[in-house]
């Protein structure tokens, strides 16, 4: 794996620079795919931007998807438990570690796909020979109630939220269920080390399964304050009118991709192909800005009234320590919060 | 028609120390056209052995074959469904989902028989049992007795060899149960069917049997005609069972051919048929029926006495219980007229002839 | 002999038989064959590999497993708050359960059909749909009625938070009370009147009567009911994940599910339900030693019915602790339930958002919905079917045979009463990985699960309709040469339909709604609508997750209409005497 630690920022800032041909594109067979009729598609993404997705891709190829959403820690613990079971359902698959996609592929379990615009993607978001390619980009940062916390207490940076006059208000996910928490818990902890989140405990923080039960968590008041979680969600919300506020951290977001890959020996190889490549064409990708959320796409405007990802201080993750202690990041959480 | 023979029928419920021998060694013919009658308390092996007959039930050890065709042997059973007998339940077992009609049929659709025929049988069948007009009827729109007949026409209309009928009056009241008691004795006689028939009620083996085996504890005790097992009882069980006797503790005092004299505590001396090998000395027993007793006023002719000492009238009869001076209390049943007052001395003549002698 | 009768024919053709017997392979018993060695795939087989799992380790067979259960800090947790859960549980269901039963079964009460309909439905609700109502009412700072006592009220003590040990006890009380209810009333029904009439006699006061005679004779009844409710408590995935996960009380089946978590620890999670079958087993065990001393006390003559105790005005009091039940355990999770599935986004004002669009979404636009319906009725429909012919087999091989082993294969059919649901999802997972045939994740491992699991409902169901059929009405059918497949199909089946109806609805009602098996069990194609409700709840959707809740609840609703009215009524309460754990 080449540089995985690696900041995303600078791909993005860089994006002009590395569009180019280097990449053999490979085929899709539309008539194999059709005849195959349907597929299989485990995903995290949002359910309403997920079904649009599959919608369109139906209308457009006449081709079934079946969709089967939950967090992408339970997605993945379902993948792996039905391989193990000898079953192969999955034709592709969604989640928010790129940690796990990486061991995955070292491991052989997904094919190597490089379809039409693989290039407009981000190198830090997808594997070179395609193996996962990334959905959408997301931003995990804090976001709070603007109107019942006031400007003057807002949180400026990270840790400022262990600050005990926000005990009680606090809210963050379990990485055991979504597996973007992965990635921020492990940087947060090699950075800072655990202590940020026993302080977090103790600073009595709720711990809620998914990012869209932390929004919910804020939209019916019972917590103010988002911790490390899912910035589209916040986004939608505040398009429905909630008043609901995005922090950048001074001390850096997290931006992390979400990896699609097709999964070896699938029942619908064709169709999985299709649908994977169909997953970075223009109009889906222009579901997830207008969703409020951020494109994997470097050819996408980001979500209207939200910064660009090139202005954001963004935390580096380093993924190999991530894929190497993933097991540890979640029991440990769970230790400290249960 | 047909007639059955059972060889060293043995039947044991439950197993280890649980285990019970619900039936023992059971050898019995039953003749073709015969309504033969298993009777005893309950418990005694009679249903089980009905049950064997049908094929519910296999035996552990012993034989039973109809006719000639060997129905039931250890680990080899017809199937109750192949042996074409007919069985009348002590519920009766009318399916109350099925009207009259349906009950009776079903034998016959079995049978594949074409429907206007079986319509014709179903008809004539109920006819013989008088339920003409209840074809449409539910069960539970019938009475007991009604029920009663509707079990039977579906057993008959099928025309069975062999019926078998377990305890079918039992559910029935007094009237009733008088009335069918003739109905059935009748109907065996009209359709020459085999009956085989179980009831606890000796009036009712009495009255409608060719022959009666007499059960008890998993053992036949005695067959044979009403008369032989009501006069001659087999044994003290028997006796016992078939009505009310009194037994007398006696001694024999002299024995030779079968006959000999036995002489009771308080020197009641009687002339009687004695079991075989009775030697002088043994102690025994004289079975004597109520109404083989005779009460008259004290003669002091030197026959013996006793002391009324309680009086009960029951219509065609009265029973006395008269008390002997060793202290022995003898049931006797008298012609109703005959009176005698409690405290009222009076000579016994017992009739010898009617009596029976066991072994205790 | 006149020629004229009928059956004067007989003699031209003696003892015909309609069939001639035979050595081939009877009917009966291949299929009497079938339904053992279907017991033995379904519940057997599985508990055996639950076992083995449980002690294969990484150096071969150990006690390893075992040991880290029973001394790790996360297990010891869970396991203590899985028997304070119940215990709690089982108290507050014994004293509503009771006061209900009294109140119904000996006192003049006003609306009694209303208190009768609050234990039923209470029963029927799914214990995940009324935890995550309350979650809207009672979370800490936003629940409704939280929010109402500190802003409008000013009573910021009288706050309560769900997301704790009492919280949780609370809803699951809510589900468990009936059991309590249904088996003290009918026992406080059956005493005989002429017990307390000659305590009465005597010179027993009423109050006296009460506690030396009908307390006594009711009390192995409570009691089993407790046990019940405990064992169902204990049992319950759903609301412990939502009630009890945020409020970090970590349970046994919320610690198993957690075990799953990839790599998944299957040794532990074996081990640890074991331990779980261990605990409810013990307490299975014990309630059916309460119910078989109940047996010789209420069985009792033809006295009348007891007589109702005149409360006086005391009576109105009583009625107001039945409605308020009926309004905490009913009006207020669905009024909750149906408030959001018809809100366009909750938390702004909700009268101005008022919409139907969540219901198009999980009925019409969202696949995975449409798909966890459409399977859990297909699923309902197949398991209830083979659940029901499946018993149907198993109580008449009990009732009907001499078989050697009958009584163990009635045994072996109440074996999934010990487990629950979430252990019955383990033993398959176990048993079906070491199978060549992958069958983790399809449609038919839940089958196997449902079918496994309920059994004892169909079986009990089929076993108290068999014993009303007296066996003479089947061996007069024998005996005029009728097989036993047509015994069967004329006799028995016809006369058992109405207890086999309702035996379908007892398993079919659950089905629909379990969620602790299916947790463990489902895949993508094989997603059931608990399943959906739960993974949307988990992912956060809350007015779509109120819309299915309320189909789902309809669905029920719907089954239990048609059970009624098909059923001959009173399938409510048939339901709760079994007491099959969730």
């Amino acid at each position: 794996m080449v540089q995985r630690t690696l900041v995303l920022a600078a791909a993005v800032i860089a994006a002009g620079g590395f569009v180019g041909s280097a990449y053999a594109q490979d085929a899709v067979d539309v008539d194999a795919a059709k005849k195959e009729g349907r597929l299989v598609w485990y995903t995290s993404t949002p359910i309403a931007i997920g079904q649009k997705i599959v919608d369109m891709f139906e209308k457009e190829y006449g081709i079934k998807v079946e969709m089967f959403r939950s967090g992408g820690s339970a997605i993945l613990r379902r993948f792996h438990q039905e391989m193990d079971a000898g079953r192969v359902a999955a034709d592709v698959m969604t989640t928010s570690d790129p940690a796990a996609a990486a061991a995955m592929t070292r491991k052989g379990l997904f094919v190597a796909f490089r379809p039409k615009d693989f290039e407009q993607i981000p190198e830090a978001a997808k594997d070179p020979q395609g193996h996962y390619i990334a959905q959408r980009l997301n931003l995990m940062t804090i976001y709070l109630r603007e109107d019942k916390v006031p400007p003057a207490d807002e949180p400026k940076n990270w840790s400022d939220v262990l600050d005990p006059k926000y005990k009680g208000k606090l809210v963050t996910t379990d990485p055991s269920f979504t597996s973007l928490q992965v990635s921020v818990v492990g940087m947060m902890s090699k950075n800072r080390g655990w202590s940020f989140f026993e302080k977090l405990r103790a600073n009595d923080t709720m711990v809620v399964q998914s990012n869209q039960q932390a929004t919910d968590m804020l939209k019916r008041g019972e917590r103010l304050i988002a911790v490390g979680a899912l910035d589209s969600y916040a986004a939608d919300e505040r398009m429905k009118g909630h008043p609901i506020k995005t922090l950048y951290p001074a001390d850096g977001v997290f931006v992390i991709p979400s990896p699609t890959s097709i999964i070896k020996g699938s029942p619908n190889p064709n169709a999985a192909r299709l649908f994977a490549a169909f997953m970075i064409s223009p109009p889906v990708q222009k579901l997830f800005p207008a969703g409020g959320g951020y494109a994997a796409r470097l050819d996408v405007e980001p979500p209207a009234g939200a910064p660009s990802l090139k202005d954001m201080k963004i935390v580096p993750i380093d993924y190999d320590y991530i894929e190497k202690e993933s097991g540890r990041i979640k029991r440990r959480f769970n230790e400290i919060f249960q | 028609m047909a007639g059955i023979t059972i060889k060293g029928l043995s039947k044991r419920f439950g197993a280890g120390e649980t285990a019970f021998a619900a039936l023992t060694d059971l050898d019995l013919v039953i003749e073709n056209n015969q309504f033969v009658t298993l009777l005893g308390p309950s418990g005694c092996g009679k249903t089980t052995t009905l049950r064997l007959i049908a094929g519910y039930l296999s035996p552990d050890a012993g034989t039973i074959h109809a006719d000639d065709r060997l129905l039931s042997a250890p680990g080899s059973v017809v199937p109750p469904e192949a042996r074409g007998m007919g069985m009348v339940f002590q519920n009766y077992a009318v399916w109350p989902h099925k009207t009259v009609y349906e009950n009776v049929v079903f034998g016959l659709r079995l049978r594949k028989v074409p429907a206007a025929e079986a319509r014709r049988k179903v008809e004539e069948t109920l006819a013989l049992v008088n339920l003409t007009g209840l074809e449409s009827r539910f069960p539970n729109e019938l009475s007991g007795g009604q029920q009663q007949r509707v079990a039977l026409a579906r057993s008959l209309v099928v025309e069975p060899g062999i019926l078998l009928l377990d305890e079918p009056l039992s559910n029935l009241d007094a009237k009733l149960r008088e009335r069918m008691r003739s109905e059935l004795k009748q109907l065996q006689r009209r359709t020459g069917i085999t009956f085989v028939y179980v009831t606890h009620d000796q009036a009712e083996a009495l009255a409608l049997s060719d022959r009666i085996a007499v059960m008890h504890g998993g053992r036949l005790q005695q067959y044979g005609t009403p008369v032989e097992v009501y006069s001659r009882p087999a044994n003290r069980l028997v006796a016992d069972f078939m009505g009310l006797v009194n037994l007398i503790p006696a001694r024999v005092v002299a024995a030779h051919n079968g006959g000999g004299l036995v002489e009771a505590e308080g020197g009641l001396r009687l002339a009687l048929p004695l079991p075989d090998g009775a030697a002088p000395g043994d102690a025994v027993e004289v079975a004597v029926r109520p109404e083989n007793i005779r009460l008259r006023a004290a003669s002091g002719d030197g026959a013996p006495c006793a002391r009324i000492t309680d009086r009960t009238f029951l219509g065609n009869i009265s029973e006395y219980y008269a008390t002997l001076p060793s202290g022995q209390v003898l049931r006797v049943q008298t012609h109703p007229l005959q009176q005698f007052a409690p405290g009222e001395t009076v000579t016994i003549d017992i009739d010898a002839a009617q009596c029976s002698v066991f072994r205790p | 002999m006149t020629a004229s009768t009928p059956i004067a024919e007989a003699s031209a053709r003696p003892g015909v038989a309609p069939a001639a017997p035979g050595h081939r392979v009877r009917l009966e018993h291949v299929v009497m064959g079938a339904a053992i060695a279907a017991l033995v795939i379904l519940v057997v087989l599985p508990i055996a590999a639950l076992l083995l799992g449980s002690l294969v380790g990484d150096r071969g067979l150990s006690l390893d497993h075992f040991g880290e259960v029973l001394t790790g800090r996360l297990y010891l947790t869970a396991l203590k708050n899985s028997l304070v859960l119940g215990a709690w549980t089982g108290l507050f269901s014994l004293l509503v359960g009771i006061v209900l039963a009294f109140a119904v079964s000996r006192t003049d009460v006003p609306g009694k059909r209303l208190l009768e309909i609050t234990a039923s439905l209470s029963y029927l609700s799914p214990p995940f749909l009324t935890a995550i109502a309350f979650v809207y009412l009672f979370s800490p700072n936003a629940g409704l009625i939280n929010v109402f006592m500190r802003d409008v009220a000013g009573l910021p003590w009288a706050t309560f938070d769900i997301f704790s040990m009492t919280g949780l006890v609370l809803v699951t009380a809510l589900h468990t009370f009936p059991y309590v209810y249904l088996l003290a009333s009918s026992a406080l029904q059956s005493v005989d009147a002429s017990y307390e009439e000659a305590a009465q006699i005597l010179g027993a006061s009423k109050l006296r009567t009460a506690i030396s005679i009908t307390a006594p004779l009711v009390a192995p009844a409570i009691l089993s009911g407790t046990l019940l409710a405990f064992v169902n408590a204990i049992a319950l995935f759903g609301s412990q994940a939502i009630i009890g996960l945020p409020g970090r009380v970590v349970t046994l089946p919320t610690r198993i599910y957690a075990l799953f978590d990839y790599p998944p620890e299957y040794g532990l999670a074996s081990a640890l339900s074991l331990v779980f079958v261990v605990i409810t087993v013990a307490a299975l065990y014990l309630q059916r030693a309460f119910l078989s001393r109940r047996s010789f006390v209420t069985l009792a003559g033809k006295g009348g019915r007891p007589q109702l105790m005149p409360l006086g005005p005391w009576r109105w009091a009583l009625f107001a602790f039945g409605v308020g039940v009926f309004l905490v355990a009913i009006v207020a999770p669905y009024a909750t339930l149906i408030a959001v599935s018809i809100s366009k986004s909750w938390g702004l004002d909700f009268w101005k958002g008022l919409t139907l669009a969540h219901y198009k979404f999980i009925l019409f636009d969202y696949n995975v919905t449409q798909r966890a319906i459409l399977n859990s009725l297909m699923l309902a429909t197949v398991a209830a079917t083979l659940a029901v012919l499946l018993g149907a087999v198993i109580g008449w091989i009990d009732l009907r045979t001499l078989i050697p082993g009958r009584k163990l294969l009635d045994y072996a059919s109440l074996i999934p009463l010990g487990l629950p649901g979430i252990v019955m999802a383990v033993a398959l997972i176990q048993f079906w990985l070491r199978m060549p045939i992958a069958l983790y994740g399809t449609l038919a491992i839940l089958l196997l699960a449902y079918v496994g699991r309920y059994i004892p409902l169909s079986v009990r169901a089929a076993n108290a309709s068999l014993r009303q059929v007296d066996p003479s009405l089947e061996e007069s059918a024998q005996i005029l040469g009728a097989s036993w497949a047509t015994t069967m199909r004329e006799i028995t089946l016809p006369l058992i339909r109405p207890g086999l109806f309702a035996g379908w609805l007892l398993v079919f009602v659950p089905v629909i709604q379990e969620l602790s098996a299916s947790i463990l069990l489902f895949s993508s194609g094989s997603i059931t609508l608990a399943v959906a409700v739960f993974n949307l709840y988990e992912t956060g959707y809350v007015e779509p997750v109120a819309a299915l809740a309320m189909i789902n609840m309809a669905i029920i609703g719907l089954a239990i209409f048609v059970a009624n009215k098909l059923g001959g009524g009173g399938i409510a309460q048939r339901t709760t005497g079994y007491g099959a754990p969730a």
